[in-house]
C-alpha cells in the first residue's frame, strides 16, 4: 500500500468516527452524558477526564442537551433547575 | 438616599425584575455584555439568565434576568418562575441580594403597581427608571427625587439601548446596599398608591403617544388591518427570493470553484470522493441557502422591534379563538417561523394549560427556517421564476403559500383539538401594546449575526458530521465485481433506500428522497445535503458538486417534487422538537401524539398532492 493510500484511510477513517461520536452525541444527549461522567472518574488519566469535560460542558440552547436545533433556543443560564409548576396562587398570607 | 452598610457587600446578587416589555434584557445585556433576544413584545424572555458585570470598583456582579411579571401571584409559568426567585423558593438557590426593579418610564402607572408589591419582599431595592429617552419625547416629566421619597428606594434614570445608559445604575449597584424599602400595610390599596404617586410625582401630557395612536387607526382597523398585515406578510416572502439571489449564486459559484480545486489537487480515491461528493456537495448545498434565512430574519427582526407584532396578534385574536387557540398563542406560533423550540418554550406565556398544550402541539407546524433551504431547492428546482401579473414572482408566490399551508394547518389542527375536547370556553386576549419603535440598527446587526452563527454552526457541526455519515453508508459496501449499476446502489445507504422505497411509493418519492428522509430526521436541512451526496455519488460527471438542482429536476416529476413539498409542510423532520415536546409538557404520551399525528398529516397530503399532481400534470 502506498503512503498516500494510508494517509487517505486514516484520515476518512478519522473523519467517519468522529462525525458518527458527534452525531451519536447530539442524537442521544443522555448517552453522552453517561460516557462523560465515566471518563472523569477519578482513575482516568487527567487527559482522558478532560475530554470527558469537554463533552459534558457542550449542551443545547433549550437544556435538552441534543443541540441538533444549533441552539436555536434561548442559551440556558447557570442554573438549569426552574420551577415549571405554578405552586400558589398567592404569595403572601394576607 | 442614604445607603447602609451590609456584610452581603462583598458577593452581590442582583435581580432585574418588572413588568413584561420594560427593558430587563436589554439592560441585562448593557450590563453583563451579553446578546440575550430582545424585542417590543411582551414575553421574549420565559426562563431566568444569569451573567456577570464588572463594576467601576472591579468588584463583580451577578445579574439575574428575570421574565416580566405583572404580580408576584404569578398566573403562568414564565411569572412563576420570577415569584419563585424572589421568594428564595428554588431549591439550593437564596434570595437576591438586591431586586433592581426595572419601569417603562412611559408607563408608569401600569408598572408602578408591581414596584409597591415588591416592597413586601422584604429585600434592597433600586428602581431603574427605563426608557427615560421616550418618556422625554413625549412630554412626560418625572420628579425624581420625589419619586424616591415616595417609593422609599434609590431612583436611577436608564437607557438601557444606549451605550452609556446605564452608568448610573453601575454606580448606585457600586455603592453600599440601600436600606429595604418599608413594606406596605398587607390591606393596602396598590392602584390608589400608585395614583397618587403619579399625581405628586409624574406629569403625562398624554396617556398615549400621538404617533402611537395616529398608526393604530390603520394597523387595528378590523379590514385595513388585516391588508396591511397580509401585505407585509406577503412583500416579506417576495424580497427572500428576489433580493438573495444575486449573494446565493455568488457562494454558489464559490462552492463550485472549491469542489473544482479539490478535483485537480487531490488524485482520486477515498479522500477525494469524501470531500467532493460528501463535504463539498452535501455541506455546500447547505451554505448556499444563508442570505435567503437572514433575508427572512431582517424582516423578522424589524418586525419585532418596530412593536407591530402584538398588533398583529390582535388583529388576528378572533381568527385563533374561531380555531380554538388565544391570542397569546401568536406569539409562540410566530416564534415558530424561526425555530419551532424557542416557540414552544415561548408557550409558557399562556396561563390556560390546554391552551398551552394545543400551541404546544400545532407549533411544529409553523414554517421553521430549517424548511427553507428545503422548499427554496425544490422551487428554485420545479417553479419557473416568471413575473405573475407584472408585479409578482412566482416563486415568491410560492413560499408565500407554503407558509400559509403551514399556517392554515395550524390552525385546522387547533380547531379539530377544540371539537374533540367538546370545549366552548373563550379566554379573553388581554395583550399589552407597547409603542412603536424604531429598530436599533445594531440590535438588528447583532440579531442576524447570531441567526448567521446558528447556520453556519448546524451546518459545520450536525449537517456536516451527518452528511459524512451518509457518504460512508453510500459508499460502502463497494460494488460486486462486474456491476452495472453505480455503486452507490449495491452500498448501505442505497439499499436502505430501496426498502423503504415501498412505503413511500406511493408519494412518489424514489429511493434517493427515501434515503434523504432519515438523516434529516436530525436537522431538516439535512434532506438537503443528503440528496447532494447521493446525487453525487450516482452521476458520473466531475462536477457532481454543482449539479443537484439540474438533476433533480431532470429525473424527478413535478408532481414528486410538490408532494415532497407537502411533506415538508408537515413531517416533524426534527428530534429536537420532539425532545423539547415531552421536556415541555413532562409526558412521553404527548410527544408520542405529536409524532403520530403530524406524520400521519404529511402522508397523508403527500398522498393526495402526488395522486392529484400525477394526473393533472
Amino acid at each position: 500500500m502506498k503512503l498516500y493510500d494510508l494517509v487517505q484511510v486514516l484520515i476518512v477513517g478519522g473523519a467517519i468516527l468522529v462525525s458518527a461520536l458527534y452525531a451519536l452525541g447530539r442524537v442521544a444527549p443522555n448517552l453522552r452524558g453517561r460516557c462523560a461522567m465515566w471518563l472523569q472518574r477519578s482513575s482516568q488519566p487527567l487527559w482522558i477526564k478532560n475530554i470527558g469535560k469537554k463533552i459534558a460542558t457542550d449542551s443545547g440552547g433549550c437544556g435538552s442537551g441534543c443541540d441538533t436545533c444549533g441552539s436555536c433556543a434561548p442559551k440556558q443560564s447557570g442554573v438549569p433547575s426552574q420551577a415549571l409548576e405554578v405552586m400558589d396562587k398567592a404569595p403572601f398570607s394576607r | 438616599m442614604n445607603m447602609s452598610a451590609s456584610p452581603q457587600n462583598t458577593a452581590r446578587r442582583v435581580a432585574l425584575v418588572g413588568n413584561p416589555n420594560c427593558g430587563k434584557t436589554a439592560l441585562f445585556n448593557l450590563l453583563t455584555g451579553s446578546h440575550q433576544k430582545v424585542a417590543n413584545y411582551a414575553g421574549v424572555t420565559v426562563e431566568r439568565k444569569e451573567g456577570r458585570c464588572l463594576l467601576p470598583s472591579q468588584r463583580a456582579l451577578q445579574v439575574l434576568d428575570l421574565p416580566g411579571a405583572y404580580s408576584l401571584a404569578a398566573t403562568s409559568l414564565d411569572e412563576a418562575i420570577t415569584r419563585d426567585v424572589c421568594l428564595g423558593k428554588v431549591a439550593g438557590e437564596a434570595k437576591p441580594d438586591l431586586i433592581i426593579c426595572v419601569v417603562d418610564a412611559t408607563n408608569l402607572r401600569l408598572h408602578l403597581r408591581f414596584v409597591l408589591e415588591l416592597r413586601q419582599l422584604g429585600l434592597p431595592m433600586i428602581l431603574a427608571l427605563n426608557m427615560g429617552d421616550a418618556a422625554a419625547r413625549r412630554g412626560i416629566r418625572i420628579d425624581v427625587p420625589q419619586l424616591q421619597r415616595a417609593l422609599d428606594m434609590p431612583v436611577v434614570e436608564t437607557i438601557a439601548v444606549r451605550r452609556n445608559g446605564a452608568d448610573t445604575l453601575l454606580a448606585a449597584l457600586d455603592g453600599l446596599l440601600p436600606p429595604e424599602p418599608q413594606a406596605l400595610p398587607a390591606d393596602a390599596d396598590l392602584h390608589a398608591r400608585v395614583r397618587q404617586i403619579l399625581a405628586d410625582c409624574v406629569a403625562i401630557p398624554r396617556r398615549t403617544a400621538v404617533i402611537d395612536d395616529a398608526l393604530d387607526r390603520w394597523a387595528l382597523h378590523p379590514v385595513w388591518g388585516l391588508v396591511i398585515l397580509a401585505t407585509v406578510m406577503f412583500f416579506m416572502f417576495q424580497a427572500v427570493f428576489s433580493w438573495a439571489a444575486p449573494v446565493m449564486d455568488l457562494i454558489k459559484s464559490l462552492v463550485e470553484s472549491l469542489g473544482q480545486a479539490v478535483f485537480t489537487l487531490l488524485p482520486e480515491g477515498l479522500l477525494r470522493s469524501l470531500l467532493i461528493e460528501g463535504v463539498i456537495a452535501g455541506a455546500g448545498s447547505v451554505l448556499v441557502f444563508l442570505p435567503q434565512i437572514l433575508f427572512l430574519f431582517l424582516f423578522i427582526l424589524v418586525l419585532e422591534e418596530s412593536g407591530y407584532l402584538p398588533r398583529a396578534a390582535f388583529l388576528l385574536d378572533r381568527l385563533m379563538v374561531g380555531a380554538g387557540l388565544t391570542g397569546r398563542s401568536f406569539i409562540p406560533l410566530l416564534s415558530g417561523f424561526a425555530c419551532a423550540i424557542p416557540g414552544i418554550m415561548a408557550t409558557r406565556t399562556i396561563q390556560d394549560e390546554r391552551d398551552r398544550l394545543v400551541t404546544i402541539l400545532v407549533t411544529p407546524l409553523m414554517t421553521c427556517s430549517a424548511r427553507l433551504p428545503v422548499y427554496a431547492l425544490l422551487i428554485g428546482a420545479f417553479i419557473p421564476a416568471q413575473p405573475v401579473l407584472g408585479l409578482f414572482n412566482l416563486q415568491g408566490l410560492v413560499l408565500f403559500a407554503l407558509y400559509v399551508a403551514g399556517v392554515a394547518s395550524a390552525l385546522l389542527v387547533a380547531w379539530v383539538m377544540k371539537y374533540l375536547r367538546r370545549e366552548r370556553v373563550e379566554h379573553a386576549l388581554l395583550l399589552e401594546l407597547p409603542s412603536y419603535r424604531l429598530p436599533n440598527p445594531r440590535d438588528i446587526a447583532i440579531g442576524l449575526w447570531e441567526r448567521a452563527s446558528i447556520f453556519l454552526r448546524r451546518v459545520g457541526t450536525i449537517i456536516l458530521s451527518l452528511t459524512v455519515l451518509l457518504w460512508f453508508l453510500s459508499s460502502f459496501p463497494a460494488p460486486p465485481p462486474g456491476a452495472l449499476q453505480p455503486a452507490i446502489d449495491y452500498s448501505l445507504a442505497g439499499r436502505i433506500g430501496h426498502a423503504l422505497q415501498y412505503v413511500f411509493a406511493p408519494l412518489g418519492f424514489n429511493w434517493q428522497i427515501c434515503i434523504a428522509l432519515v438523516p434529516g430526521l436530525a436537522a431538516r436541512e439535512v434532506a438537503v445535503s443528503a440528496l447532494a451526496t447521493v446525487y453525487a455519488l450516482s452521476a458520473t460527471s466531475e462536477d457532481a458538486a454543482a449539479q443537484l438542482v439540474p438533476l433533480i429536476t431532470a429525473q424527478w416529476s413535478v408532481a414528486t417534487a410538490l408532494s415532497l413539498l407537502a411533506w415538508y409542510v408537515f413531517a416533524p423532520q426534527c428530534l429536537s422538537t420532539l425532545a423539547v415536546i415531552r421536556r415541555e409538557t413532562n409526558s412521553w404520551k404527548t410527544m408520542a401524539a405529536a409524532t403520530v399525528y403530524l406524520f400521519a398529516l404529511a402522508y397523508a397530503a403527500s398522498f393526495i398532492t402526488y395522486q392529484i399532481a400525477s394526473r393533472l400534470l
